[in-house]
């Protein structure tokens, strides 16, 4: 039987829709005589930039990492207190468009007249700079360490850890030297997720970096004013998004190499039992240090964002208002784009968790670096090279009478693919790691009793995929509600989304209105989980 | 080969189906512009809600679609639809002068004057009739209230306003572009540094600017008039000083691409937009000078002839100039700012 | 090598009392199976003497020392036992001697010391040679004799064992048993083994202690318990022994319209009463009642005729016997009977 059409099926739709859009802007770099390509990698400009990228990103990377592992360590295996609000709060900022959590950094650490510097002596804090980026998108992208390695943790069996224990093990030590390695492949791959998402944001690096003296330079800032900023810049541009790229593959290449070791199978299927290890004397120290930290990363920027949407102007204290938010949630325009915007996230979280399944399934590596090396490219080189490939109807005329049309320019469909083609790494990359750690021999009972390749999927693989794919489509879902780069420039007309109203509140000088938008968001997502914890309360009664 | 045939296979599944026949519709060839227009903009949502009224009952039977982004954006987008070897655009109306000159000389632009636009001041439209301006921003300074004003773009330079600056990044936004253009023709690539060693702040874009001067981060900004006094009408506790070394205007042209689908119904739009009932409308609400003569400042501030009186004079060489020497500028003021 | 303590020990979980005043005491170098179905609170009970539960109430004390108890808990860490997990617990991401080694590492003994203990502790389950293998690469037996001989490397005070055979296949738990007996006369460590299998706790331990229900209904060495179950709930779980509520009426015990002879010598008072006899203990042939013959099994050894009456079924191990097919009639008479007094 051969297992090689799925593949093809698979590698066709990522060729068309990623694969093909990229390299027709490529095709477009490489035929243009002016651009030179060494300049464009080797210019001192260039480096700068190249080297703002590597620093900010891995600083962001290494930032999630170091506070997302062991909150997640915390949160899964520890008998915390107030596990079920901080695993909330923890998840919120995949939620925040990253630029507005930088603006709630901004108008709290800015070193002339943050909040945070005017309250405790001034000149403290300087968000400005690379280590302001790396700091904001580390915290931006906490959630895909923290989700990732939550959901290994979960599969891990106590009996595992208590044989540490009796052996002789502290509980840290217990955590530390068996939990740990264990999940160690989700949590590197979510930090390699990091490094992906900050290497291609745009918002906060232009946010932090431009204002910073000197400027911090990254390659997306650089592409951006590339691409915008006169002749010929489309191809200067796509030179450049090669160089992020070829980062990206050679993250996504790192990442499996160094869990390659640590791949384990976790679950054998056996109702396996999740006890929390009893934190004793260190519970309530722990735990003040978790609440702490929801408080600085989470909580502290979003009352910065909500303190905004309720001022009269930018950073003043004086008169607050709730103009703002009447104006916003009065228009209807908010409410058509916020319904749009969950169906569109919806789909696509939907897509992405189903074909990162499959890509992951299919276990050939080059698919899933295939699947992964959209989300490198910053998101408005990807909205351009889809305009290219698609903006036209394309028309193939079979026997001279029937045309087939492909024409998903100008529709939402195109929204649909981008959304679903930049984050397909999310499903990919959880998928993979999790399958990577399901016994096939679940999957091979299921056979043997009579059920299909399918079935047998269905009824003994996916359940222990579960926690991992659900990370994957809440993450996608998140990111999707509130995407702004790619949707600014491929929406239709007439059919706003939530990104596309907080950019056009946000860059037309009226933060305040964006900040509602932000809030109300997250409002929306609290009460979202407040009640499906009511629900799951009451029905356990 | 199974990966081509799944490709065909795939692409066609996306497909929808047509007759192939060659269809009829399009634009009515009879006098009266009909069918469809496609407006690329960078004007804001809400002047394009004020406008919009107008511009319909100008052209009745005609369906207006808009497409409206940052100027940046919109033009981005027009350069990835025209590689890929077509834009439904018609008409466009953005913020950045110089790619007006760039696509006239790369002739993708349709020759034709309005008759509506007649009274414009010399020197504002293309002499050639390839595109005319319909609204005027102007870079000026802005300070907090209660703090001194700066006299000149030359004082920002002074002692001072040490550390007490914000700038438009010329990198990635075109009004702050233009504005480095015409001040580095005035006083040099010496000017940046200047302002780099006074400890200038450079932020993104024009809301970048106005939040740092209204949260206090700097006491003065070069910000662009209408987002001055939409933020004082807003209540923002800033001020508008005019600068004495010419403040910086920017037309915002309107031109019909040469690959319009319904050029007739684009210069029926180009003619309503130069109309004085649309020209009081970008005065109020829009917040930018109209250029009909007869349309009164925005709030009232200053008639069209002071304005252009207080700026620095436009002309095609400064569009020339923004061409050939954009990129240098670009260059010099980033390594001014990087030192 | 040490003794264990517990005197009253309670535990719930939640409104679910689960041990309910477990009194048990373990001589050095003895072994103690827990025995009882699954909820009877044995794991529980195992767990608490690990550490890895608290007692709500009660004492738990390893070589005389409280580990826990009203004044606290000595974590499991620091008891100095050894356990063996039903699941193995293994550590996937290590490689063999990596998994006996670590409790080694963190007692922090020197690393020659080490190889040699890890290869000595791999030596008593003989998988000397799988000592660079990963646990995937391993089968299930292997996996538990990993897991045995990381428990035993560190020489523990105590060893537990949790359901230990309970995931392998009835050759290899034969196997095993026979390889933890051996172990265990060779090394002379306490330990405390949780199972539900009979056969396994009457085969290795000096004394079993049979629980239901939280509670520990008999404790004593195998033999006794075989022989003389305490309660009717013993005798039925160790043994399997037939269990029929009745009456005993002038010498004889009545169940329904059925009459059986009670052997000779046995002393019981009159009225209602709980009779257990074991299938050993019923024989065919001879005066006693005829009852239908439901099903015959041959297990080499013996054969096992299984007879109805009422609705219960009354098996009867012994030599097979000539005529006896399924669906005919047969007397049966009961050679020996333990009889239990109840509450009218």
């Amino acid at each position: 039987m051969t297992r090689r059409w799925p593949s093809a099926v698979l590698a066709g739709g990522l060729f068309l829709f990623a694969g093909l859009p990229l390299l027709l802007l490529l095709g477009r770099a490489a035929r243009s005589q002016e651009v030179a390509w060494v300049a464009a990698w080797t210019s001192p400009d260039a480096a700068r930039a190249l080297g703002g990228t590597l620093l900010t990103s891995l600083g962001a990377a290494l930032f999630a990492f170091l506070v997302g592992v062991p909150l997640a360590l915390l949160l899964v295996r520890t008998d915390l207190a107030l596990k079920r609000p901080l695993k909330a709060t923890f998840t919120l900022p995949a939620a925040i468009p990253p630029f507005i959590l930088g603006m709630g950094w901004v108008s709290l650490a800015n070193p002339k007249a943050g909040l945070l510097n005017l309250a405790l002596g001034a000149g403290l804090f300087d968000i400005y700079g690379a280590l302001g980026i790396a700091f904001v998108l580390g915290s931006a992208g906490l959630p895909l360490v923290f989700l990732a390695t939550t959901a290994a943790l979960s599969r891990i069996d106590s009996s595992l850890e208590e044989a540490a224990r009796i052996s002789g093990a502290s509980p840290a030590r217990a955590l530390l030297t068996v939990s740990l390695p264990l999940a160690l492949p989700a949590a590197l791959s979510g930090a390699a997720l990091t490094f992906l998402f900050a290497a291609s944001a745009f918002g906060v690096p232009y946010l932090l970096g431009v204002t910073a003296t000197p400027p911090t330079p990254t390659l997306t800032t650089r592409i951006y004013s590339e691409v915008l900023m006169g002749a010929g810049g489309l191809e200067r541009a796509a030179v450049l998004s090669v160089e992020l790229l070829v980062l990206a593959g050679a993250v996504l290449l790192l990442s499996r190499w160094l869990t390659r070791k640590g791949e384990v199978r976790l679950s054998s299927g056996k109702g396996l039992s999740l006890r929390p290890m009893p934190l004793g004397p260190w519970r309530a120290p722990l735990t003040t240090l978790a609440v702490v930290l929801a408080l600085v990363l989470v909580v502290l920027p979003l009352l910065a964002v909500a303190l905004t949407s309720v001022q009269p102007v930018w950073g003043q204290l004086e008169g607050l208002t709730t103009k703002h938010w009447g104006a916003v949630l009065a228009n209807p325009r908010t409410i058509s784009a916020a319904g749009r915007s969950v169906v569109l996230a919806f789909s696509a979280a939907l897509l992405v968790t189903a074909l990162g399944l499959a890509v992951a399934s299919t276990r050939r590596r080059w698919l899933e670096l295939l699947a992964g090396a959209p989300y490198a490219v910053p998101g408005t080189v990807l909205a351009l090279s889809l305009l290219i490939a698609f903006s036209r109807d394309i028309r193939f005329i079979a026997f001279e009478r029937v045309a087939f049309v492909l024409a998903v320019g100008n529709t939402l469909w195109m929204l649909l693919i981008a959304y679903t083609v930049k984050h397909l790494a999310f499903g990919a990359r959880n998928a993979s790691d999790a399958l990577a750690q399901v016994d096939p021999s679940l999957a091979e009972a299921a056979r043997i009793f009579g059920a299909s390749r399918a079935r047998a999927f269905v009824d003994a693989t996916l359940p222990q995929l579960r926690g991992a794919l659900g990370a994957a489509f809440l993450i996608t879902f998140l990111v999707c509600m509130t995407e702004l780069t790619l949707s600014v420039l491929l929406i239709p007309t007439g059919a706003d989304v939530l990104g596309t109203l907080l950019f056009e509140l946000q860059s037309y000088a009226d933060p305040g209105a964006a900040a509602v938008i932000a809030c109300a968001f997250v409002l929306l997502l609290l009460a979202a989980q407040a009640t499906q914890a009511w629900l799951t309360r009451k029905a356990a009664r | 080969m199974r990966f081509f045939l799944a490709l065909l296979a795939l692409t066609l599944c996306a497909c929808r189906i047509e007759t192939a026949a060659p269809g009829g519709a399009g634009p009515s060839a009879s006098g009266r512009p009909a069918g469809e227009v496609w407006i690329y903009t960078s004007m804001y949502r809400s002047v394009i809600d004020a406008l919009e009224p107008g511009l319909q009952e100008a052209l009745p039977g005609v369906t207006l679609r808009w497409f409206q982004a940052g100027s940046e954006k919109v033009t981005a987008k027009l350069e990835a639809e025209l590689a890929a070897g077509g834009s439904p655009c018609d008409v466009l109306v953005t913020s950045d002068p110089f790619l007006y000159e760039r696509f006239k000389q790369e002739g993708r632009l349709l020759r034709y004057v309005s008759p509506n636009g007649l009274r414009t001041p010399s020197g504002l439209s293309d002499l050639d009739g390839h595109y005319a301006a319909v609204r005027l921003s102007t870079m000026v300074l802005v300070h907090r209230a209660g703090t001194p004003p700066p006299s000149s773009f030359e004082a920002l330079t002074n002692p001072a306003f040490r550390g007490e600056v914000a700038l438009g990044d010329p990198l990635t936004s075109g009004t702050a572009f233009t504005w480095a253009v015409l001040l580095d023709a005035k006083y040099g690539p010496s000017y940046f540094t200047s302002l780099r060693e006074n400890g200038a702040r450079v932020a993104g874009g024009n809301a970048a600017v106005l939040q740092k001067v209204e949260g206090g981060e700097a006491k003065v900004g070069v910000l662009l008039l209408e987002n001055a006094l939409a933020a004082k009408a807003k209540g923002s506790p800033i001020e508008i000083a005019w600068p004495r070394d010419g403040a910086v205007l920017i037309p915002g042209y309107a031109a019909i691409l040469s690959t319009a689908r319904n050029p007739e119904a684009a210069k029926a739009v180009v003619d309503a937009l130069l109309s004085p009932k649309l020209q009081a409308i970008i005065a109020t609400p829009g917040d930018m000078h109209a250029v009909d003569p007869r349309v009164p400042g925005p709030r009232d501030i200053l008639s069209l002839s002071d304005l252009v009186g207080r700026s620095q004079p436009w002309g095609a060489d400064v569009l020339q100039r923004g061409l050939t020497e954009g990129a240098r500028v670009k260059s010099d003021f980033s390594k001014a700012f990087s030192q | 090598m040490a003794s264990v303590e517990l005197a009253d020990v309670h535990k719930a979980y939640g409104a679910t009392q689960v041990v309910k005043g477990v009194s048990l005491s373990i001589a050095t170098g003895e072994l103690v199976a827990l025995l009882g179905p699954s909820g009877c609170g044995k794991t529980t009970t195992l767990r608490m003497v690990a550490g890895l539960e608290r007692v709500d109430r009660g004492l738990i004390s390893i070589d005389g020392q409280e580990v826990d108890g009203p004044r606290g808990s000595v974590p499991p860490e620091r008891r100095g036992l050894g356990m063996v997990f039903q699941s193995y617990a293994v550590w996937p991401n290590r490689t063999v001697a990596e998994n006996v080694a670590y409790p080694l590492q963190l007692k922090r003994v020197a690393k020659p010391e080490i190889e040699r203990r890890v290869a000595e502790a791999l030596g008593w389950v003989r998988l000397s040679t799988l000592g660079a293998r990963l646990p995937q690469q391993l089968s299930g037996g292997q996996l538990q004799r990993v897991a045995i001989a990381r428990a035993l490397v560190a020489n523990p005070k105590v060893l537990l064992l949790d359901e230990p055979l309970s995931n392998l296949d009835a050759a290899l738990r034969e196997e095993l048993r026979g390889e933890i007996a051996a172990l265990r006369a060779r090394l002379g460590t306490t330990m405390i083994f949780v199972t539900h299998d009979q056969h396994e706790a009457l085969a290795l331990a000096d004394r079993v202690a049979v629980m239901n229900r939280g509670v520990i209904e008999q404790i004593d060495r195998p033999d006794v318990v075989y022989r003389e179950p305490a309660t009717p709930y013993v005798a039925t779980f160790v043994g399997g022994a037939n269990q029929l509520d009745g009456a005993v009426d002038g010498g004889q015990f009545v169940v329904g319209e059925v009459r059986f002879a009670l052997p000779p010598g046995t002393t019981a008072a009159e009225g209602p009463a709980t009779l257990v006899v074991r299938p050993e203990d019923l024989h065919l042939g001879g005066d006693g009642p005829a009852l239908p013959l439901s099903a015959r099994l041959f297990l080499g050894s013996a054969t096992e005729y299984r007879f109805l009456l009422g609705d219960r079924v009354l098996r009867a191990v012994g030599p097979p016997q000539e005529g006896a097919t399924p669906s005919s009639r047969w007397p049966v008479r009961l050679a020996r009977v333990r009889l239990y007094p109840r509450a009218r």
